[in-house]
């Protein structure tokens, strides 16, 4: 759809979901000067289908109007129910998207006639984010009845920040126990209560730090490493989506190799993303972990010699 | 249509075709859901341009979550939506297309019935995937030069058969189907993992045998298959078929020889008496 089409029909929508509305409040909302709103909608009157004649303003029939107060209105069809009814100047890959999101089949299964082959629930648990993010907003606690792999608690937790974990798409509640950062997964919390009960937060700092250095959403000792990856397939493409959001990441590009060092919370999970990655992964520091690996392989390869 | 009431008001009569027209529950349940979908998300970039042209639009009130995301960076819009405006221009469903990209032999051209259209998310791809006379071809969407229309009729659009296919896949290929039977340890977090690729597909199994989780799938993609199995570490054994233990063998060789390591012959794993039996039905 070309600019200037777009700017006439966006008005239409905008006319046709604020009754009553000026040239002034148009030109505002559309960031655009009046003289542009109203050559627009001049355009669409050239069009046989419309029919545009002078329009007064309700308030000021009687005074000479200043084009910029004239006021434009909408006559629906299905006037009764026209408060509830929206309308969108939206194009035919919009329109999809829309829909497939309304109805919940984003990244379940289709999307735009695509398929994915992946799920993400996020839409299953969207009830819970408006309750956490106005107890962290409000600095009070939550009552929530956990599930662990053993047993369901309940307990109160404080809140700090909710943080969604693309690579294993989870979502996580960062917040706060006697003073010290813990960490909750959102699909655990098979309930959630508001309290009145407050709290007072920790410093931003100590939720940043760990955001800054886990590896997932793994907590523990901090490990200097250091990984060659090798140039095959598309390794290296991989490599770079993957820590993408890595800040004290140093990635150093070598010819058929790079080497990428980075300071990490969370070896476990560090682990189980270096071994997706075969052998185009080799870690040369820390020893411990370039060992574990050489240990693993070997166990693992046990399974498969006759 | 544009027209003066009998209050001298001018009136819009919005029926038109170009007006997308719903309602205030749809409108809120897109803005809250758009909200979920954040940086580290394929299509965001679109469907947040989508959300500012409708708040402009509507001038809604919606609350705003504060989710920090953390995750990979998505590429796909800019090659996905500009083909997609083409393939519908060229009516996909209905008709065969003619689709010129670039292969790994060089330019191409063929006359492809599209089944559907796939997105990888692991590898942050989309595809066509079609019918090439008796073929199954997949195009990567980046690579197309150009899309025509032709006067043959698409009769393979969402075709049953490759469609079933398609769920069985474990990543983006149709090299199999292998039954796979794969031995987990039952410890840590992993039937938890197991539990939630078990949702997302229905042609598995999980069975406990103790300390021991038995997977069993159908599936097509074994190199991605494996990929996923090597995260496990040591914590899980493939079972069958021999072709997927062969591919998991020479990986585990390779890594140790990537390491230096000399390969050791001595130890190999054998499952108890009662999981064996399961094995065997």
């Amino acid at each position: 759809m070309k600019k200037d089409m777009s700017l006439m029909l966006q008005l239409i929508a905008i006319i046709a979901n604020n009754r009553g509305i000026t040239t002034k409040q148009l030109a505002n909302i559309l960031n655009v000067p009046e003289g542009v709103v109203l050559r627009n909608l001049e355009l669409i009157s050239y069009n046989p289908e419309f029919r545009l004649l002078d329009i007064y303003s309700e308030e000021h029939e009687d005074a000479i109007m200043d084009l910029g107060d004239m006021t434009w209105n909408i006559a629906c069809e299905d006037e009764e129910d026209s408060d509830d009814i929206v309308y969108l100047c939206i194009n035919s890959v919009e329109k999809f998207l829309f829909e497939s999101l309304v109805a919940n089949a984003f990244f379940d299964d289709e999307i735009l006639g695509i398929r994915i082959k992946s799920t993400h629930g996020l839409a299953e648990q969207k009830d819970k984010f408006l309750i956490i993010t106005l107890a962290i907003e409000n600095r009070k606690k939550l009552k929530v009845k956990y599930k662990t792999r053993y047993k369901t608690s309940d307990f109160l937790i404080e809140p700090l920040r909710i943080v969604y974990y693309e690579i294993d798409n989870m979502v996580y509640i960062i917040g706060q126990h006697n003073g010290r950062i813990a960490t909750y997964r959102l699909d655990r919390m098979i309930e959630i209560k508001a309290t009145n009960e407050r709290f007072e937060p920790i410093g931003v700092e100590h939720v940043e730090s760990l955001l800054e250095y886990s590896w997932g959403m793994e907590q523990g000792n901090l490990f200097n490493v250091k990984v060659k990856f090798l140039d095959e397939a598309n390794v290296i493409y991989k490599v770079k989506r993957d820590l993408s959001h890595r800040k004290n990441k140093k990635i150093t590009e070598y010819e058929g190799y790079i080497i990428y060092e980075d300071t990490i919370a969370g070896i476990n999970s560090f682990k189980r993303w270096l071994r997706s990655y075969g052998s185009s992964a080799i870690v040369l520091e820390p020893e411990e972990l370039r060992n574990d690996m050489i240990r693993s392989a070997e166990q693992c390869l046990s399974y498969y010699i006759e | 249509m544009i027209y003066i009431d009998e209050n001298n008001k001018c009136c819009l009569s919005a029926t038109s075709d170009f007006l997308y027209k719903t309602d205030d529950v749809n409108l809120y349940a897109f803005l809250e859901l758009s909200n979920l979908y954040k940086h580290h998300l394929p299509l965001n970039d679109i469907l947040h341009s989508l959300k500012s042209k409708i708040i402009t639009q509507t001038m809604p009130y919606e609350d705003e979550y504060d989710i920090y995301s953390i995750g990979r960076r998505y590429r796909i819009s800019k090659h996905l939506l500009r083909n997609i405006d083409e393939f519908e221009t060229c009516d996909y469903r209905r008709k065969s297309l003619e689709i010129t990209y670039n292969s790994k032999v060089g330019k191409l051209s063929v006359i492809v019935q599209v089944i559907t259209l796939f997105y990888h998310y692991d590898n942050d791809k989309s595809y066509v995937i079609g019918k090439v006379k008796d073929e199954i071809f997949f195009i990567d969407i980046s690579s197309i030069i150009e899309i025509k229309s032709t006067n043959i009729r698409n009769e393979c659009y969402k075709d049953d058969n490759v469609m079933q296919k398609l769920e069985l896949m474990f990543g983006a290929s149709l090299d199999g189907p292998f039954d796979v039977v794969v031995e987990f340890d039952n410890k840590f977090n992993i039937m938890e993992r197991l539990t939630r690729l078990k949702r997302l597909r229905k042609s598995c199994s999980l069975s406990v045998f103790g300390e021991t989780i038995i997977y069993k799938d159908t599936i097509y993609g074994m190199h991605d298959f494996a990929r996923f199995l090597r995260s496990f570490g040591s914590s899980c054994r493939v079972i069958s078929p021999n072709e997927l233990k062969d591919l998991m063998r020479n990986t585990y060789e390779r890594i140790l020889k990537s390491y230096g390591v000399g390969i050791k012959y001595e130890e190999r794993h054998e499952p108890d008496a009662a999981t064996y039996s399961y094995y065997c039905k």
